[in-house]
C-alpha cells in the first residue's frame, strides 16, 4: 500500500525532473572536462548484492553501481581494479585503505564519520521483508516469534533490531554475508524472511520462491563511498557525471538503470520526493504497527476480561454450590461482624431460620451459658480484625443442646481492607460427649488409682512396720538366746577349766560336746543375725586402714587347728607389696574365715591355699582348695542365703547356708566382688576383691 | 563364730600373764551391775577364783548407790537392765566426779549395729560382748584397769 502511494507521487513529479536534468545537462556540457583525465588506478570492492552489483557466474564484475562507474571510469581515464570481497570486508577494507571506492553504501550519519560520501545520490533504496512461504508474515504482528535473516553489519540490521524492539516483538535475527544468503535461507526455511533492499528483493524474491510483504521500513540513499578525507577526486567525478545525468532520461544513468531494474520507472524520481516518502512510509509503518499492537493489546485484554469474567461466575457458582451442599455450616457478615448470610446447614445446626439469624439474630439461638461469652469475644475479634475461634453451644427451641467448633477470618479486598468475615462452624457435639465420656472414664481410673495407691500404701506401711517388728524381735531374739548361751559357754569353760573342781576324763570329754554345741549355736545366731541386718539394709561397714597382712595372719591361726585335724597342709602367700588397707577389719576376718573354715570342711585330704596380691590397684584374695568342688548347674545359686548344697538326711557338713551370701553381701559392702571358680571333684578356689584406699 | 571366739588364744595367754604380773596379785573391789541371776553368778564365780572381791547390784539404781558406797576399783555392766539401762547408769556414774576414775566395761549381749558406739559414748571405758569367752574374760576386763 505505501509503494502504491509512492508511485503517484513520483508520477506527478515527472515534469519537473526532466525539466532540471535538461538545464544541468547543458550547464555540463558547456564546462571544461580536461582536467579529469589523467590516468588514474581505482580499487574497486565487490559484493555480492545483485543486481546493483556482484560477480557474475564468470567471475567479472557487474550490475548497476558497476556499469555506472565503468561509464565515469571510460570518460575519466581510471583503470578499475575490482576486489571481491564480502560486505563487511569490504566496509573493513576501505576504511583500512586496501581499495579506494566502494559502490552501493547507504548513507548514515554514522558512517559519514568513517567514509566520505558524494552529494547526488546513485539511487533511493528502501528495506522489505521477503517471506519464506511455509510462514506467511501478513502484517507487522506476525513478525513477533520469526527468524529472520538479514545482512551483516547492515543499516537494514540495526533499523529493523530497533522497530522490533519498540513493538516490543521478540525477533530473533540471522546475519549473513550476502542478502542472496539471506534468501536462501528463507527459502529453505532456516528463516522465516529475510531481508532485502527492494532492488534485491523484487529482482529475485520469485527465483527463490519467496513471498514479497507489505513491510517496507528505512528507506536510504546509495553512494559511492570513499574513505573519510581520501580519493575526494573521485567523489567529485562521480558527483559531476551524476548530476549531468539524472536530470537528463536519455542520459547514461536511465540505460543503466533499465539494465538492472525489473519495474522502476524510466523516470528519475527526485530525492527529495523520496525523503518524503521515506519519512510518511516510515511514520505509517509506525502507525500501523503501534495500531496493530493496540488491537491486539485490546483484543488480548477483551479476551483476557471474558475469561476472568467466565471464571468468576464459575467461581461463583461453585461457591453457592459448596455453601449449599456443605456439612458444615457457613456465615458471612460485614466488616463489623453482623451476619449477612448463612447458609441451610447453620440453620440446621443452630435451629433458627437464615432470616432469624441475620444481623445478631444468630445471638439468640447461642445458649444461655455461652451466649455473653461469645458475644465478648466475637466482637474483639472484630475489632482488631483477627481471626476468631471459639466452642460454644446452640439451644434448639425443643431444648436439645449441640456443641459446635466456629472459626471466623477476616475477608480482605485487593486493597488489604477488611470487608467482612467468613467462617464456619461445625457440629462436635459428639466429640464433646466422647470428651465427657473420656473425662469421665479417666477421673473414674483416677480414683481408682487412687484407691488402689491408699491400699498399697496402708500394705506398705504394714510391710514396712513388719520389717521393724522383725528388727526388733531379731534384736531381741539375738539378745534373749545370747543370754542363756553365755550361761552355758561361760559355765562350761568355768567347769573344763577346773575352776570349780578336778573333772574325770568322760566328764572332761563331754563337757567338750557341749561347748562345741554352744559354741556352733551361737554362730547359728550370729549368721541369721547378720543376714537379717544385710536384709534390713542395717549393716554398716567401718573404714579404717589396719594391716590386711595381720588379718590374714590371724584368720589362719584360727583356722589352723581344723585344718591339723584332718590333715591338710594350709599355707599362705602374700605377695610382699599387700600392705595396708582401709576397710572394716572385723568383716574382711570374717569373710576370711568363712572361706578358709569351708575350704577346710569340704576338703579331705591335700591342701587349702590363701594367695594375696594387689592387682590394678585392687587387693585381691583367693582361697583355694583341692576338695569335693561344686557342680556346674550349682555354681549359680551358690550366694543365694540358705542354700547348703549338700542337702538331706546324710548331711555331713554343719552350717547354716548363710556363710557365702553373707561373705557376698559383706565383699559387696566394702566396695568388692566376689567370684568362683571350681570342677567338680578337682576343687573350688574363691577369689574376692576389695579396693586398697578409701572409696 | 565358732572360730572367732578361739582366734588369738596364744596372743591372748601372753597378754593374760603380762597383766597378772603388772597389777600383781592384788584384790580388786570389782562392782558387777548385772540382772540375770545366772550371769552374775558366772562372772562373780570367775573374778572370786581368781581372788577379787565381788559386790554385786541386780539393777541400775542399786549399782549406782553401790558404786558411790564401795568406791570400786573397776565396775562391770550389763546395757539392758529393767527401770534404768546401761547407757543411763554409765551417764550417772560418770555425772559423779568421786567414780569419775572408775573404769566402766561393759558386758552386753547388743550386738547391733552403732551398739559399740553407744556404749563408749555413754562414758564406758571398754566392751566385751557376751556370751563371754571364760579363758579370756579376765584378761579383757582387767585390760582395762588404768
Amino acid at each position: 500500500m505505501a509503494h502504491r502511494q509512492r508511485f503517484r507521487v513520483t508520477v506527478c513529479r515527472c515534469f519537473w525532473g526532466c525539466l532540471l536534468g535538461t538545464l544541468v545537462l547543458l550547464a555540463t556540457l558547456l564546462a571544461p572536462s580536461a582536467a579529469y583525465t589523467a590516468s588514474r588506478t581505482v580499487r574497486v570492492g565487490v559484493y555480492q548484492n545483485a543486481p546493483k552489483i556482484f560477480l557474475d557466474e564468470n567471475g567479472r564484475a557487474a550490475g548497476l553501481f558497476v556499469e555506472l562507474l565503468e561509464r565515469i571510469a571510460a570518460e575519466e581515464g581510471w583503470t578499475l581494479v575490482y576486489v571481491p570481497c564480502e560486505w563487511a570486508a569490504c566496509l573493513q577494507a576501505l576504511a583500512d585503505g586496501v581499495i579506494d571506492l566502494m559502490p552501493d553504501v547507504a548513507y548514515s550519519a554514522e558512517r559519514d564519520e568513517i567514509y566520505d560520501f558524494h552529494q547526488t545520490p546513485v539511487l533511493e533504496s528502501w528495506s522489505r521483508v521477503y517471506a519464506s512461504p511455509s510462514s506467511p508474515i501478513r502484517e507487522i504482528a506476525d513478525l513477533d516469534g520469526k527468524r529472520i535473516a538479514v545482512l551483516r553489519r547492515s543499516i537494514q540490521q540495526t533499523v529493523f533490531a530497533q522497530l522490533m524492539e519498540g513493538f516490543g516483538y521478540q525477533v530473533t535475527l540471522i546475519p549473513t554475508d550476502s542478502p542472496a544468503q539471506a534468501f536462501e535461507l528463507a527459502a529453505k526455511g532456516q528463516a522465516d524472511g529475510a531481508i532485502a533492499s527492494h532492488l534485491f528483493g523484487d529482482y529475485f524474491y520469485r527465483q527463490y520462491g519467496l513471498v514479497k510483504t507489505s513491510f517496507d521500513f528505512s528507506p536510504s540513499q546509495l553512494f559511492y563511498a570513499t574513505a573519510a578525507g581520501r580519493n575526494a577526486d573521485l567523489l567529485e567525478a562521480i558527483d559531476r557525471h551524476l548530476a549531468e545525468w539524472i536530470p537528463n532520461p536519455g542520459s547514461p544513468y536511465y540505460t543503466t538503470l533499465g539494465h538492472w531494474t525489473e519495474v522502476e520507472s524510466r523516470y528519475r524520481v527526485p530525492p527529495s520526493i523520496f525523503w518524503g516518502l521515506g519519512g510518511v512510509t516510515a511514520l505509517l509503518i509506525a502507525a500501523i504497527g503501534t495500531a496493530v499492537v493496540f488491537r491486539h493489546q485490546v483484543k488480548l485484554r477483551t479476551k483476557r476480561l471474558e475469561q476472568i469474567n467466565e471464571e468468576l461466575h464459575q467461581s461463583e457458582q461453585r461457591y453457592q454450590t459448596l455453601a449449599r451442599i456443605s456439612p458444615v455450616g457457613i456465615f458471612r457478615t460485614d466488616a463489623d461482624g453482623a451476619t449477612t448470610y448463612v447458609n441451610p446447614k447453620w440453620c440446621e445446626i443452630a435451629g433458627i431460620s437464615a432470616e432469624e439469624a441475620l444481623g445478631d439474630g444468630w445471638l439468640k439461638a447461642v445458649h444461655p451459658d455461652d451466649r455473653e461469652a461469645l458475644r465478648q469475644g466475637w466482637q474483639e475479634a472484630s475489632r482488631l480484625r483477627r481471626p476468631s475461634f471459639a466452642d460454644y453451644r446452640f439451644m434448639r427451641a425443643d431444648g436439645t443442646v449441640v456443641w459446635v467448633m466456629g472459626q471466623a477470618v477476616p475477608e480482605v479486598n485487593s486493597d488489604g481492607q477488611v470487608v467482612g468475615y467468613v467462617g464456619t462452624i461445625t457440629d462436635i457435639t459428639e466429640r464433646k460427649q466422647a470428651e465427657d465420656e473420656v473425662r469421665r472414664l479417666n477421673a473414674e481410673l483416677e480414683e481408682r488409682v487412687a484407691q488402689r495407691t491408699k491400699e498399697l500404701s496402708v500394705a506398705m506401711h504394714r510391710a514396712q512396720e513388719a520389717d521393724r517388728l522383725k528388727s526388733a524381735f531379731l534384736a531381741t531374739m539375738s539378745h534373749e538366746l545370747r543370754t542363756p548361751l553365755n550361761s552355758i559357754i561361760g559355765f562350761t569353760g568355768v567347769l573344763l577349766q577346773e575352776l570349780a573342781g578336778p573333772l574325770n576324763p568322760e566328764q572332761r570329754k563331754q563337757l567338750g560336746m557341749v561347748r562345741d554345741s554352744a559354741r556352733h549355736l551361737l554362730a547359728l545366731i550370729n549368721d541369721v543375725l547378720d543376714i537379717s541386718k544385710i536384709e534390713a539394709g542395717q549393716l554398716e561397714v567401718e573404714r579404717a586402714p589396719f594391716d590386711i597382712r595381720a588379718a590374714i595372719e590371724s584368720a589362719l591361726r584360727s583356722v589352723s587347728p581344723q585344718a591339723q585335724k584332718k590333715g591338710l597342709t594350709l599355707t599362705a602367700a602374700i605377695a610382699s607389696n599387700v600392705g595396708s588397707v582401709v576397710s572394716d577389719r572385723r568383716r574382711v576376718e570374717q569373710i576370711l574365715l568363712n572361706l578358709l573354715s569351708n575350704a577346710i570342711k569340704f576338703t579331705e585330704r591335700g591342701e587349702v591355699r590363701l594367695e594375696c596380691r594387689v592387682q590394678n590397684g585392687w587387693l585381691e584374695i583367693s582361697v583355694h582348695d583341692t576338695g569335693i568342688g561344686i557342680r556346674p548347674e550349682d555354681l549359680g545359686r551358690l550366694f543365694e542365703p540358705f542354700r547348703q548344697l549338700e542337702t538331706g538326711l546324710n548331711r555331713r557338713h554343719e552350717g547354716t547356708g548363710l556363710g557365702l551370701a553373707i561373705c557376698k553381701n559383706l565383699v559387696t559392702l566394702l566396695g568388692g566382688q566376689i567370684r568362683v571358680e571350681s570342677e567338680w571333684g578337682k576343687g573350688s578356689t574363691f577369689t574376692f576383691t576389695l579396693p586398697i584406699g578409701d572409696w | 563364730m565358732t572360730q572367732e571366739s578361739q582366734s588369738s588364744i596364744a596372743n591372748r595367754q601372753s597378754r593374760t600373764a603380762n597383766r597378772q604380773s603388772r597389777i600383781g596379785n592384788r584384790q580388786l573391789n570389782i562392782l558387777v551391775i548385772e540382772d540375770n541371776e545366772q550371769n552374775l553368778y558366772l562372772t562373780t564365780f570367775i573374778l572370786e577364783k581368781h581372788g577379787h572381791r565381788v559386790t554385786a547390784a541386780r539393777d541400775g539404781a542399786q549399782g549406782i548407790r553401790l558404786a558411790e558406797e564401795i568406791r570400786p576399783d573397776l565396775i562391770l555392766l550389763d546395757i539392758q537392765l529393767p527401770v534404768m539401762d546401761g547407757y543411763a547408769v554409765a551417764a550417772e556414774l560418770r555425772r559423779n566426779p568421786a567414780l569419775a576414775q572408775v573404769p566402766i566395761v561393759a558386758v552386753t549381749s547388743y550386738a547391733m549395729a552403732g551398739d559399740r558406739e553407744r556404749i563408749l559414748a555413754a562414758g564406758c571405758n571398754g566392751y566385751i560382748e557376751k556370751p563371754i569367752n571364760p579363758e579370756t574374760f579376765l584378761d579383757e576386763v582387767l585390760a582395762h584397769l588404768p
